[in-house]
């Protein structure tokens, strides 16, 4: 006996595209998580005047404010051996070459270095924002399906009323209030992006209410929140996760939006969008500036949606292959 | 999913919008109009009330005033004035007005105009809080008739002549109708004497002048001026390959790396000239961190000047030192800039009880950490570009510096309400400087005095200075008052950066002028 997931899972791997998309959301995150081991100023090991230091691990106060290049001594570098925000004012605007893999920007900072650091906030950005509109959705849509009445016909209304913003301008003018910063980016597309979620979690809960094990339970006495998230919740859960691949990749392109636009993060932080942003002033001799970001930016979207379609099929109980 | 579909259209219009425009064109092109690129749209385009760069250089075509200065020898002529007296004691001073000038409403230009313009100047409702500054001390505008007036100064000021000579006019008749000025719909309907008159204006789009028939002077040879406001340089520098476009301010990297095509240089004249400018970081002293001038000199020579003018600009500038425009008789050539020397900048700062005393990596003195914000107009590149040298240059000495980018017009209202730590500006000075607005102490409450820069030695000079008609007296008060800016470094000073300016070849007798260019004496090639 198969259980539901690993039925899932077959379907799944059964897609190759949606496969290959998953594999590379997995590199992105393997990136974005060691991020400082890759791409950094500081060597893993450094062995000066007999005794052995791991910069990248400890700070050492004697080493405090000090270029580790112009340290003599024994030592492994990352292999990109550069911080996202070290500049070099002799290297501006340079053509990928050996000492720069993917070159270097308008102040001579290393462009692949940037782009490592950059897919930290694409991710960051694009999880803790969908968390935060999954969580609103579900809490909004479940109370709205599971009680009803007066109760679904407010909630309705408010979800009708808020999906008739303008998004994007919504955005633009919160973040013009609060002020830039990732957080607030964050924040915001998390509490504008929640209705997609609240209106697909209202429908499941008025397919499944009446269901039996529903009644079931009721019969048995058990409490509204026990029946809403222990027995309803986790069967609608399957169309809520393909709706949040999807948001990801919508959340990540609108923060490289924001960003592009010069709302998103606070220089010297790394964005795709901002790297894309800057290299407009160069677009007609450094195509690497502009290639890369935006060539970041659609495998990261493109991968996400070939997962959401990927775990759509794979979760349809229709579509028996 | 709606989500993802929706930007993707917003995006395809953006492309679309640039696409189109930049193919649309080449039908309609009237040789004798002239395309000038502009940036940012100006807010209005009152003489009176607006501060903005922009605006002034589009009103110089609608507005006229009593005298103007030469374009090369910067000397005072007759404008709208015939001549001038002054009385022995310096207080009064008289101008003879030109007879048959006509607004371009078809009403004559009389003495009510200048005398009603004088009272909305002074009018404290009226919001032109920086121009005030310059009618402090005068005591009345008199119509003595029709065609003289009389300005009258309370106490004598070496810049009256100037001043009085400069007063913007508006025409009575059309202001003076019991709205308020400061919202009166002409502020986006100019009616002057000049050259051009307004004919239109597409918020967003263009602003549009043509040839006033009525001008009493010599009227130029282009009939028909257009401003297009493009935000984007890059897609304007299209525009102008293209074209569309006969005249634009270019950015460094433009001038160094994208206009230097031999077919570039066949159809387009390029100028550089420098004009009264110059850009600072300024620290404001109200925050503890920057009270001591020696920390203040600290941080200026940690910051490698020249090599980031060598780089981001492409060495177009110069680094300068006080408060001056470089090439003005009144700057101190014998002060030179602080060195960039970040050893002895921490030695400096050591010395002022400046240490890692918790080995955290910061500065600290007394239990405060030296942390500060940098505050930056989200709409320069440059600012951004340095603020992020500035910030790895600090961190290696110790000193943490967070950066904050804001939109213009927040921006502004932050520095206004003197809300940052350090910020990054600059000023475009006149030709003649009486530093009053920027450094008296008087200043710093509501004035331009934002980095409450307060020194009794510099008050007295300024103040001095005002009354002094003697040029050479003047020059060594204010070279003195130069070394005591850089003394203190209320600033740090970083560029006076040259006008790069490309015109189309269309046009000839394109002349640059000490002032700039002026179009109104550029005659068009027929080809």
């Amino acid at each position: 006996m198969k259980g539901y997931w690993s039925i899932v899972w077959k379907r799944f791997t059964q897609n190759r595209l949606a496969v290959v998309g998953l594999c590379i959301v997995i590199f992105l995150f393997i990136i974005a998580l060691c991020a400082p081991l890759i791409a950094n100023n500081k060597p893993y090991i450094l062995i000066y005047n007999d005794t052995v230091y791991f910069p990248i691990f400890f700070e050492y106060k004697e080493f405090s404010g000090t270029d580790f290049k112009k340290i003599e001594g024994y030592k492994i570098f990352p292999p990109i051996p550069y911080s996202y925000s070290e500049y070099d004012l002799t290297a501006i605007v340079l053509p990928p070459s050996a000492k720069h893999v993917l070159g270097t920007d308008e102040q001579g900072r290393d462009l692949a270095a940037r782009m490592i650091y950059g897919t930290r906030v694409s991710i960051f950005v694009g999880f803790v924002a969908v968390f935060i509109y999954v969580t609103i959705g579900i809490i909004i849509g479940s109370m709205a399906g599971y009680y009803g009445g007066w109760v679904d016909i407010i909630i309705s209304r408010i979800i009708e009323i808020v999906m008739c913003f303008p998004t994007f301008f919504l955005i633009l003018t919160i973040l013009a209030l609060w002020g830039q910063s990732l957080l607030n980016v964050m924040i915001v597309i998390g509490i504008t992006g929640w209705t997609g979620i609240a209106r697909i979690v209202r429908g499941e809960f008025f397919k499944l209410r009446e269901q039996d094990f529903v009644l079931a339970s009721k019969a048995l006495g058990a409490r509204d929140y026990w029946i809403i998230f222990k027995h309803i919740l986790p069967n609608a859960m399957a169309p809520v996760m393909v709706s949040a691949t999807f948001g990801i990749a919508s959340t990540i392109l609108i923060e490289s939006s924001l960003s592009f636009l010069g709302f998103g993060v606070q220089p010297p932080t790394p964005s795709w969008g901002d790297i894309l942003s800057q290299s407009r002033d160069f677009i007609d001799f450094a195509w690497w500036l502009t290639l890369i970001p935006g060539l970041a930016i659609f495998i990261t979207i493109t991968s996400y949606n070939l997962v959401g379609e990927g775990l759509q099929d794979a979760l349809d109980p229709k579509q028996y292959r | 999913m709606n989500f993802t579909r929706r930007y993707i259209l917003h995006y395809i219009c953006i492309v679309l919008i640039i696409v189109t425009s930049c193919t649309r064109f080449e039908a309609v092109r009237d040789p004798y109009t002239l395309y000038i690129h502009i940036s940012a749209e100006p807010g209005h385009l009152n003489p009176i009330t607006s501060n903005e760069a922009i605006a002034s250089s589009i009103n110089s075509y609608i507005y006229e005033t009593l005298l103007d200065r030469d374009y090369d020898t910067l000397e005072l002529k007759p404008q709208l004035a015939t001549k001038w007296e002054i009385s022995p004691d310096k207080l009064r001073y008289r101008f003879y007005l030109k007879k048959n000038i006509y607004w371009n409403d078809g009403k004559p230009f009389t003495a009510d105009d200048i005398v009603y313009s004088f009272k909305v100047i002074k009018d404290p409702k009226v919001a032109n809080a920086p121009l005030k500054v310059y009618y402090i001390d005068v005591k009345s505008v008199k119509k003595l008739s029709p065609y003289i007036v009389e300005f009258t100064y309370a106490k004598p000021y070496f810049l009256a002549l100037e001043i009085c000579g400069s007063i913007p006019i508006v025409p009575k008749h059309i202001f003076d109708d019991g709205t308020d000025f400061n919202t009166h719909k002409n502020n986006r309907f100019p009616i002057g004497t000049g050259p051009y008159k307004f004919v239109a204006w597409n918020t967003g789009k263009t602003i549009e002048l043509v040839v006033n028939d009525r001008y009493w002077g010599q009227k130029p040879d282009i009939k028909r001026i257009v401003y297009k406001i493009i935000p984007e340089p890059n897609v304007a520098l299209q525009m102008l390959k293209k074209g569309e476009l006969d005249v634009m301010s270019l950015r460094p990297i433009q001038w160094v790396r994208q206009t230097n095509s031999n077919h570039f240089q066949e159809s387009f004249y390029k100028f550089m000239y420098y004009q009264p400018y110059y850009n600072y970081i300024g620290w404001n002293a109200r925050n503890p961190l920057f009270k001591d001038k020696n920390v203040r000199k600290a941080l200026t020579m940690l910051i490698n000047r020249q090599a980031i003018l060598d780089s981001l600009l492409f060495g177009l500038g110069t680094v300068v030192t006080g408060p001056f425009y470089i090439h003005d008789k009144y700057y101190n050539h014998d002060i030179k800039p602080l060195p960039y020397d970040p050893v002895k900048a921490k030695e400096i700062l050591r010395k002022a009880g400046w240490s890692d005393s918790n080995g955290d990596g910061i500065l600290d003195k007394n239990g405060i950490p030296f942390k500060f914000t940098l505050t930056i107009a989200s709409a320069s590149k440059f600012a951004e570009r340095l603020a992020t040298i500035l910030k790895e240059d600090f961190a290696k000495v110790g000193i943490y510096m967070d950066i904050n980018r804001y939109e213009w017009a927040v921006f502004v209202n932050k520095v206004d309400k003197r809300d940052f730590d350090a910020v990054t500006l600059g000023w475009s000075l006149s030709w003649e400087g009486d530093p009053y607005q920027l450094w008296h102490s008087s200043q710093v409450k509501a004035g331009s005095n934002f980095c409450y820069f307060v020194n009794a030695e510099a008050d007295e000079i300024i103040e001095n200075a005002r009354k002094e008609f003697d040029a050479q007296k003047r020059i060594k008060m204010y070279r003195r008052f130069h070394e005591i800016i850089h003394d203190e470094q209320p600033y740090t000073f970083l560029y006076c950066t040259p006008a790069l300016v490309v015109v189309s070849k269309r046009f000839d007798n394109v002349l640059v002028h000490k002032r700039g260019l002026n179009y109104t004496e550029w005659k068009v090639t027929t080809q």
